[in-house]
């Protein structure tokens, strides 16, 4: 057995086998892999139904359009603000815009003055911005930069005394004031430089004052949406009554999006109710490729049927339409309430 | 060659299946397992039907099923083998070939699952280094080394089984004991 080779010793393991020439065990293995071919099939066609109901279903649980999206219904108080077809964002300011509120400072209603006495707003009033009408009313636009942001290249300076088209343009824009140019009104005087968004109109038609506005300051662009339900604009148009808003969780878990935060809800004494909460980042619109930004919201209910809500957005990115984000929201939680319980949005 | 053909898959399967057999059996040790692992890889070949149009070397195909169902078996946490410190039960000095066999089943058990495959490939198949590499997915240099540490864990195993008979060679390539 001397060099035995590797072979020979595994010939002499091999022969403990007894290998017989069973014709039956070609015809098991065949059945055998037919049985397994047809389980295959029936697998595949189970995953396939599956797969089909799947879909199905999965299509018919998708959220309603515009769910949890910070432009549209959250709560019957919040009028839908969608993102239309973009379009290039025309500016509606100009510098010679920069009026104070000419229309609000007119006729307030009597519901806004009754709750302006049991409430004073912080925000600036009609008779305010009536006393000093180039500093109150349009103080977003009043740094150079944010004019030459918004300010169109035919739009001549404010400053020329010369009279000229332009001049009485402006005349006529402080008679007629663009909701751009309202709204800028009502915001802190370093917010920025206000515009509306053309392409959200769905609000627009709701109020004349209610839609997206586009807050840009040094090179960045936040968002401003406002909604508006007032009986007297509108009276057609569904409300939420103040018992409602009470009962109502802004902060309620959302099963498609990321909750809102930091709910508070505060009754005052005439019968209003202001809401503020936190919104947060990285929401993607349910009807578009928009991704909304972190912000604030507060909603003030009247127990008259008015209601108006205020959200402010970091920014909205996903599209090159609204430019760079801000780091924060342009108005921080306090002036969004501040801003949401103005009694002048209703006079408009 | 064999393009499907149903005919031609059962003569294929008559065939081989002896060799198979056998192959399984020293990659195993056990009759009844060896036969199982014939009859998945056989079933996998019949299973993948029109694939072997595409495939230029159905005897390779096989083998190299083969060797993967036995891999994967192992892997198996309940068939995984426990070696023992000293081989059990060695036959007594004076070995017939039933004797030799059995000590060679015996010695060849405590060869780890990936060497044995290298053995039974490259010593019982006599398939050339390259290969036994194709067959097993590895390269060259690894059924080289393989092979060596196999048959020198075989020889050690086998120990005193082979008294006079002993190649003390390290040349694998040998393949002599």
């Amino acid at each position: 057995m001397k060099d035995m080779r590797v072979k020979e010793l595994l010939g002499l393991a091999a022969q403990g086998l007894t290998v017989h020439d069973d014709p039956s065990a070609v015809d098991a293995i065949m059945a055998r892999a037919d049985r397994l071919r047809r389980r295959r099939r029936i697998a595949l066609a189970t995953c396939s139904a599956v797969a089909v109901v799947a879909v199905g279903v999965g299509t018919a649980l998708l959220p309603q359009p515009g769910m949890g999206a910070p432009n549209t219904r959250i709560a019957a108080s919040e009028l839908p603000v969608p993102p239309a077809v973009p379009s290039p964002a025309a500016p509606e300011r100009t510098p010679q815009d920069r009026t104070p509120r000419t229309v609000p400072g007119t006729s307030p209603t009597p519901s806004a003055t009754t709750s302006a006495e049991s409430a004073p707003p912080p925000a600036p009033t009609p008779t305010e911005t009536s006393s000093a009408p180039s500093t109150a009313s349009t103080p977003a636009t009043k740094t150079p930069t944010t004019q030459a942001t918004s300010r169109p290249p035919t739009t001549k300076s404010p400053a020329s005394s010369a009279p000229s088209p332009t001049a009485a343009d402006s005349t006529t824009n402080t008679r007629n004031p663009t909701p751009a140019q309202v709204v800028a009104g009502r915001l802190p005087p370093d917010a920025g430089t206000v515009t509306k968004d053309s392409r959200a109109t769905a609000a627009s038609q709701s109020h004349p004052l209610g839609g997206t506005y586009l807050v840009t300051k040094n090179g960045r662009t936040g968002i401003v949406q406002v909604a508006i339900h007032d009986p007297a604009v509108n009276p057609d148009q569904p409300y939420r009554t103040v018992e409602d808003e009470l009962t109502y969780n802004h902060c309620a878990p959302d099963p498609y999006a990321p909750p809102n935060t930091d709910c508070t809800t505060q009754q005052r004494s005439d019968g209003s109710v202001v809401k503020t909460w936190t919104r947060p980042g990285n929401q993607p619109d349910s009807e578009s490729s928009l991704v909304y930004g972190k912000g604030y919201a507060a909603s003030v209910t009247y127990p008259d049927g008015r209601a108006v809500v205020i959200t402010s957005l970091a920014g909205i990115t996903g599209s090159d339409e609204y430019g760079t984000p801000m780091d924060a929201p342009p108005l921080d939680k306090a002036t969004v309430a501040e801003v949401a319980r103005d009694t002048s949005w209703f006079a408009s | 060659m064999l393009a499907g053909d149903d005919e031609a898959l059962r003569e294929f399967i008559a065939l081989r299946r002896g060799p198979l057999l056998r192959s399984a059996f020293l990659l195993c040790g056990d009759v009844h397992e060896a036969e199982d692992l014939v009859q998945s890889t056989l079933v996998k070949v019949v299973m993948a039907g029109r694939r072997l149009d595409r495939i230029d070397n159905i005897e390779a195909y096989t083998r190299r099923t083969l060797m993967s169902v036995f891999i994967s078996s192992r892997r198996r946490l309940w068939r995984r083998e426990h070696p023992h410190a000293a081989p059990p039960d060695h036959p007594a000095a004076v070995y017939g070939d039933i004797d030799m066999g059995l000590a060679v089943r015996t010695a060849l058990a405590e060869v780890p699952p990936r060497q044995r495959a290298v053995l039974v490939l490259r010593y019982w198949e006599d398939l050339s280094v390259e290969e036994t590499a194709q067959i097993l997915g590895v390269s060259t240099g690894t059924v080289k080394s393989q092979s060596a540490r196999g048959l020198a864990t075989l020889r050690s195993a086998l120990g005193d089984a082979l008294p006079d008979a002993v190649d003390r060679s390290t040349d694998a390539e040998e393949a002599r004991l």
